[in-house]
């Protein structure tokens, strides 16, 4: 009770969490109990609010639009009309001032609705335009578009001159489906934000849900579908469930700062165990609880954090089972790794430094150090292996979020694991091993390293390089305050140093994964048929035959383009990543009605299998056939399908996916399925058989025949790795595969050293991103803790930050002006390529023009395919605005290439009279360059537009833009580095010889005077410190004849002294002597016996006093012969107040306050004993004359201190004599020899404490003594 | 005294060695098959069951493109799966061999929602030591 009174806060705060915890219990029950008995109210609700949602986004769009259009109007009004030429390259710059968001288009069009201006991708105008007044309508571009098209007329003053169209695309499908492109739908953001089920039905007007345009006209129908009683139910409980599990995590992380207040009050190794236990449990209950993860879902921010599709590793029991919790799980170890290091600092060192703990301390770092050093690799291991994120990808130069936050953890994991280990060890070091521990403990490190490395458990330069850091830190790095750590001078070195550490095992996992991949990679080449593909393949030709609108458009002619897709997309043989697929109609005769998909053959060759399978149809008498995997020539399997419907055919085709050496042009890598590198990219493969090459993809297997040392290698062992060469500059691995009858291999090219740079500069990225906030934090502290700005800088300090600045000053302008140097080199060099490739079509035009002809009429006569052939690239041709011809019209029927040219072309070649221009494009997240060339008519006008896209290449473009600017990034970071290096190092000479001197000054100031400095420099400061030596040296000659001057007057005044003393008694002496001559002639006997008895009596106390004062003398002079023991203060203060106390006068209140801890101290207990007996006696004379004499005596304990007091409300010390009160035979009194203080001194200092005194005139004296408390005593 | 600083630091070693040994490290070779099993195991949503079925890396094409997965990753991929679409039934529709792999289609009933899923699992290996290579769920 007496606890938890004493901490009724903490208490009482965690009493609120456990409150909230039970409240949303039950609430939860309540809610759910009341959402279960009333679900058709709340169904209802929610369908009235996604209504209001509905209509509310619908009609907001539709006031933008209007917006963008009365914009056009006004702008358009500027103009003279009607215009001089159609359409107008001024207007469409003055339109470019109109900000049209993604999706949105608009155009303007005269009375006789030739297009004047426009902006934004076109979309086929499809609808008649209304004659006279504003309309809203819905429109189709076939299954891939669905718009919102706004009709406004153009009036400019009181007469109507033309039309204004603005469209928003409500739905845009993409061609396919990736990271890079995906579907465009505005009813998923209705979707997302209701959280229902919501299905649109454009150009419906007849329904309960009616999408109504602003004017109140129907464009469509909506039904909400309102959600069941146990989603209701479920998402009710979710909430009070987040709400329970805030009040779990919130109450965790109390009872943590709890627990490590506790250990910080006195932090002890039991206490650190229990805190590091509470840690990890709290970790384990979070994990449990599913925070943050459970905040973090669907579209938030932070999602892919907690999304184990990145990365997820059953490691460590679900400490890193996602991106978030591993970094959460590395900053917990990074947490114990300070709490650690605290323990380490506040461990003092043990008196009895006996050698046998110093051993197990010493072994306790090795073996954790080792052992952590083992579950480093793993984390590393795991983070690369079971992931999916990129990590190798060249594409960009900082790595993305996720790779980043990756990075982050893994740097943090081994700075806490050194934090840990480098604690671990300095409670060894302080405690002096002996020179045998060391050396034993170092061999037995350097044995245990081969062992784990034996084991493969740990790379041997990967432990022996985290010993060693924690060996640095241990031994040079708890030195310096924690928070001195984090700021960017020494955070900066070290993040660098852990990238390093780290880099060999994080490669080497990457290493593991490439050939993970090169093996998945043979496996999928030599696949010679899979029952998955068939049955995928039966799959869509059943769904063809079973649908009924295929047939009726096979009977009707109509277009079959949407069926195809539809049976493709989201069947199984979609989801085959590494094959192609097509679907094609028929007719009866066998004419191709339509084809879709990536395995489309040509004309002939479909006709040919068309022919084959038939005959399978005839003899099985059935409608429907099926081959088995064929080879189609190149070791290429097929599957195919065929079955007859109604008045024609489907033929459905898979074969493995392989980039078609044939093409003219590469394949677009965004426009692939997965959107991310191809299987095979980067490789070579080959099939041999006999140890013949059969087949071969890429260009890297140059022979025709399987070195026979491979052969029987592969055979007897199944698969081999073999590294070679090919040239000087590539290095190559090769992975070998045996299979039944013959051998596949895949070939890849070894990393160089500007790979292992730039996979090194993505880890110190992350590296260094994390000392940002580390860095604030520390900063903060240490401005918190006035640690900045400093009280005192050192010179070396200040040197080197001149240096950093300095560097940071010529780095960063550097790094800009070449990233932007880069940038634009770069797209110079787009540019300069694409006007190239344009004036090489043009050349390859001229030798077919006729005589006299221009380019323009060689162009109308020739075939774009063929030109394109011959050029290599893809080729797109306008007229005026249209598109007219392109080489890869799937991308015009896919809408990646707008069939309308872009304005921005137009403003320029025909406003601007360029010959070239050049226009970026996105294409979903991924943007590519287009060049423009005018060609020209004979009277120089443009006839025609030829454009270039670099989709193609754009990747290859952003990858060498991206490496370069690695390398930029790299060799500035290389250059900062050495300037931080060369600073440091450069720092340290120029401020050695001054620190040497400050260190000279404050020696001499302690009057040691026997150090002369080196002189190592010829310059002003080599001059200085020569100087000071000569300083010195007379100094020390001053201080030497002073001190026998003092010597000589210290024997004068002890002479005068000792005489003075001696003298005293001597006078009564001879006195009593000379009365008791004078008595010896006395007649009266016993007057002689009266004298007698009295000079003797007087005799012996004159003596007494001379024997006093000799034995005080002695006491002072004699060496101490000192017995020191640990003992309690308090039982030697109370001995002195007690014998004090029967001195003392019955007036004097002598108090004696003690604490009731043990003070224990270290000294010989009869000296303290009078020392305090001195004090207290000097303080009772002190307040001898006072009408109220008080005297305390108190002790307490401060630190690692103990402070007693002697306090009395005596006359005080007079100002005059308090420099002289420690010195012997000084008094104020006129009896005794003056050296109770002196002596109290020198046993208070023989102690390792010091004296001290504060006083004033008329109040009092307080004498205090510091003594330095025993480490077992508190 | 010196004896309860070593004891001390007997339980530092110990909390050290038992904090910081991975503890479910899913190394190990893939149980044998057992259809019953896994159809139980798809019924159940039971993730970890599943996954212990497959070796080294496992495709998954969980109403999105193919991906491939180390056996750890998947089992996480997997279990938020089955958390998103809770299970409420799973019914075997094919199965067929061809040369070492077999093949299982079946429809997976999703918890409260009236779309199911379709579920295609592909084993490899010679039987009865099929392991577990891909899964493939499309909505139906």
């Amino acid at each position: 009770m007496q606890v938890l009174s004493r901490h009724r806060g903490f208490v009482g705060i965690a009493v609120v969490f456990l409150l909230v915890i039970l409240l949303a219990w039950v609430g939860q029950q309540v809610h759910v109990g009341l959402v279960g008995q009333g679900s058709e109210l709340r169904q209802q609700e929610a369908v009235t609010a996604s209504r209001e949602l509905i209509e509310s986004e619908f009609a907001n769009t539709q006031k933008a639009m209007k917006v963008i259009a009365s914009e056009a109007v006004r702008l358009t009004s500027n103009h003279t009309l009607p215009l001089e030429r159609i359409p107008s390259a001024t207007l469409i710059q003055e339109l470019e001032s109109i900000r049209l968001p993604d999706q949105w288009s608009l155009s303007i069009y005269d009375m006789e609705m030739r297009l004047i201006a426009w902006q934004g991708e076109s979309i086929p105008l499809v609808e008649e335009p209304p004659v006279n007044h504003a309309d809203w309508r819905i429109i189709r571009d076939d299954d891939w578009r669905t718009a919102l098209v706004l009709w406004e007329p153009l009036i400019v003053g009181d007469a109507m001159i033309g039309k204004i169209r603005v469209t928003q695309n409500l739905f845009s499908r993409a061609p396919v489906h990736n990271s890079v492109l995906e579907d465009y739908d505005v009813v998923d953001t209705w979707r997302r934000r209701a959280r229902l089920d919501i299905q649109v039905a454009y150009g419906d007007t007849i329904g309960e849900n009616l999408l109504q345009s602003l004017d109140g006209k129907p464009l469509g129908t909506y039904v909400i579908t309102p959600p069941s009683e146990a989603k209701l139910i479920a998402a009710t409980a979710v909430f009070y469930g987040n709400l329970m599990a805030l009040g779990g995590t919130l109450l965790v992380l109390w009872f943590l700062w709890g627990i490590w207040r506790w250990c910080h009050a006195n932090l002890s190794l039991t206490r650190l165990v229990i805190f590091a236990a509470a840690l990890g449990l709290g970790r384990f209950i979070w994990l449990y609880l599913e925070v943050p993860a459970r905040y973090q879902t669907g579209k938030a921010p932070l999602s892919p954090l907690f999304d184990p599709v990145h990365l997820a590793s059953t490691l460590g029991g679900g400490l890193m089972r996602t991106t978030g919790d591993l970094f959460i799980s590395s900053l917990c170890v990074f947490i114990l790794g300070v709490a650690a290091l605290r323990y380490a600092h506040a461990c003092s060192k043990p008196p009895n430094n006996h050698q046998g703990i110093v051993w197990i301390r010493l072994g306790i770092g090795i073996l954790a150090g080792l052992t952590l050093a083992s579950v480093l690799v793993a984390v590393l291991h795991a983070s690369v292996l079971d992931s999916t994120l990129s990590y190798i990808g060249r594409s960009e130069l900082v790595p993305s979020s996720l790779e980043l936050v990756v990075y982050a953890s893994l740097v943090l994991l081994a700075l806490g694991i050194v934090l840990i280990v480098s604690a671990s060890l300095t409670t060894g070091f302080k405690m002096k091993p002996s020179r045998i521990c060391l050396g034993v403990s170092g061999a037995v490190t350097v044995v245990m390293v081969m062992v784990l490395d034996w084991l493969q458990w740990s790379p041997w330069i990967f432990s022996l390089s985290l010993m060693i850091a924690c060996l640095y830190t241990a031994v040079w790095g708890t030195k310096a305050d924690i928070y001195l750590w984090l700021a960017a001078r020494r955070a900066v070195p070290a993040a660098l140093a852990l990238c390093l550490l780290l880099y060999p095992v994080y490669y080497d996992a990457l290493n593991q994964r490439k050939q993970n991949r090169v093996a998945h990679a043979v496996s999928t080449f030599d696949q010679a048929g899979s029952p998955e593909v068939s049955l995928a393949v039966r799959e869509v030709v059943e769904e063809a035959l079973r649908n009924p609108r295929i047939h009726e458009l096979l009977v009707s002619g109509g277009d079959l383009e949407v069926e195809a897709d539809r049976l493709l997309s989201g069947s199984l043989l979609s989801l085959l990543g590494a094959y192609d697929a097509s679907v094609t109609f028929l007719s009866a005769t066998g004419e191709e009605l339509h084809s879709s998909g990536s395995a489309a053959l040509s004309s002939e060759a479909t006709q040919d299998l068309l022919i084959e399978l038939s005959t399978g149809i005839e003899l099985q008498a059935s409608n429907y056939t099926f081959v088995e995997p064929q080879s189609t020539g190149a070791a290429r399997y097929q599957y195919a399908g065929l079955a007859a419907i109604g008045e024609g055919w489907v033929l459905v085709r898979a074969q493995p996916h392989i980039v078609p050496e044939e093409a003219n042009t590469p394949l677009l890598r965004i426009l692939s399925a997965s959107g991310s590198p191809d299987l095979y990219e980067d490789l070579s493969l080959a099939s041999y058989r006999s140890g013949r090459l059969v087949h071969t993809f890429g260009d890297r297997f140059s022979k025709y025949q399987l070195d026979p040392e491979v052969a029987s290698d592969v055979t007897r062992n199944g698969s081999l790795w073999r590294q070679g060469s090919a040239g000087e500059s590539s290095r190559y691995l090769t992975y070998y595969l045996r299979r039944d009858d013959h051998v596949v291999a895949a070939r890849m090219t070894i990393d160089g050293a500007f790979d292992h740079l730039y996979y090194l500069l993505r880890l110190v990225v992350g590296g260094l991103i994390l000392c940002i906030p580390f860095c604030t934090f520390g900063y903060v502290i240490q401005w918190k803790t006035g640690l900045i700005p400093r009280a005192r800088l050192r010179y070396q300090d200040k040197v080197m930050n001149a240096f950093l600045l300095l560097g940071v000053i010529a780095v960063i302008p550097v790094g800009i002006a070449g990233y932007n140097v880069v940038t634009e080199e770069n797209e110079k060099a787009l540019q300069s390529w694409l006007r190239q490739h344009l004036e090489r079509v043009e050349s390859t035009l001229a030798p077919e023009g006729r005589i006299g002809e221009n380019s323009v009429a060689a162009l109308e006569r020739s075939n774009i395919d063929s030109l394109s052939a011959r050029v290599g690239l893809d080729l797109n041709l306008y007229r005026g605005t249209r598109l007219v011809a392109a080489s890869r019209r799937q991308l015009i029927d896919d809408r990646i290439v707008d069939v309308r040219l872009p304005a921005e072309v137009f403003s320029a070649i025909y406003g601007g009279a360029e010959r070239f221009t050049f226009v970026d494009h996105k294409l979903g997240e991924f943007e590519y360059t287009a060049g423009y060339r005018a060609i020209l008519d004979s009277n120089g006008n443009p006839a025609y537009v030829l454009s270039v896209p670099t989709l193609p290449e754009a990747e290859r473009i952003e990858e060498e833009r991206a490496r370069t600017l690695a390398y930029l990034f790299g060799a500035m970071l290389g250059l900062g580095i050495l300037v931080m290096f060369t600073g440091s190092v450069l720092a340290r000479a120029l401020a050695r010889p001054i620190a040497r001197l400050q260190q000279g000054l404050e020696e001499a100031a302690q009057g040691k005077f026997e150090r002369v400095l080196p002189v190592e420099s010829r310059d002003e400061v080599g001059a200085l410190v020569n100087t000071f030596n000569t300083m010195q040296g007379q100094l020390s000659d001053s201080r030497q004849k002073l001190a026998r001057q003092q010597r000589q007057l210290a024997w004068r005044e002890m002479a005068r002294q000792i005489a003075h003393e001696i003298k005293n008694p001597l006078t009564p002496m001879k006195l009593s002597i000379q009365h008791l001559q004078r008595s010896l002639g006395d007649k009266d006997p016993s007057r002689f016996k009266k004298q007698f008895q009295r000079t003797t009596a007087t005799l012996i106390a004159q003596i007494d006093s001379l024997a006093h004062i000799a034995n005080e003398f002695s006491s002072f002079a004699r060496l101490p012969r000192r017995k020191v023991v640990t003992l309690d203060l308090r039982k030697v203060m109370s001995e002195a107040h007690a014998l004090m106390q029967a001195e003392a006068s019955a007036a004097v209140t002598l108090d004696l306050q003690l604490p009731d801890i043990p003070l224990t101290v270290q000294g010989d207990p009869n000296e303290l004993r009078r020392t305090y007996i001195n004090l207290v006696k000097n303080a009772l004379e002190a307040v001898s004359g006072q009408d109220q004499r008080r005297v305390r005596v108190t002790a307490k304990v401060k630190a690692d201190k103990i402070i007693t007091e002697v306090i009395d409300n005596g006359s005080g010390i007079p100002l005059e004599v308090q420099d002289r009160i420690y010195e012997p035979s000084f008094s104020t009194k006129t009896s005794g020899a003056g050296l109770g203080l002196a002596i109290a001194k020198q046993a208070v200092e023989l102690s390792g404490g010091q004296i001290s005194f504060t006083t004033e005139l008329g109040q009092g004296t307080t004498m205090q003594i510091t003594l330095p408390l025993y480490p077992d005593g508190a | 005294m010196i004896g309860s600083r070593i004891a001390k630091f007997e339980i530092l070693v110990c909390w050290l060695v038992i904090f910081c040994i991975p503890s479910g490290v899913t190394w190990g070779q893939a149980d044998t098959l057992d259809v019953a099993g896994i159809l139980e195991y798809l019924s159940e949503g039971d993730a970890e069951a599943l996954v212990s079925h497959a070796e080294g890396y496992l495709e998954l094409a969980l109403l999105e493109q193919p991906r491939r997965y180390t056996r750890s990753q998947a089992l996480y991929v997997l279990e938020k799966f089955f958390r998103q679409y809770s299970p409420d039934g799973f019914r075997l529709d094919h199965s067929m061999t061809q040369g070492e792999e077999w093949w299982l289609t079946g429809s997976y009933s999703v918890r409260d929602e009236r779309q199911g899923l379709r579920f295609y699992l592909r084993f490899g290996g010679i039987f009865p030591e099929y392991r577990l290579m891909a899964i493939q769920v499309i909505r139906s």
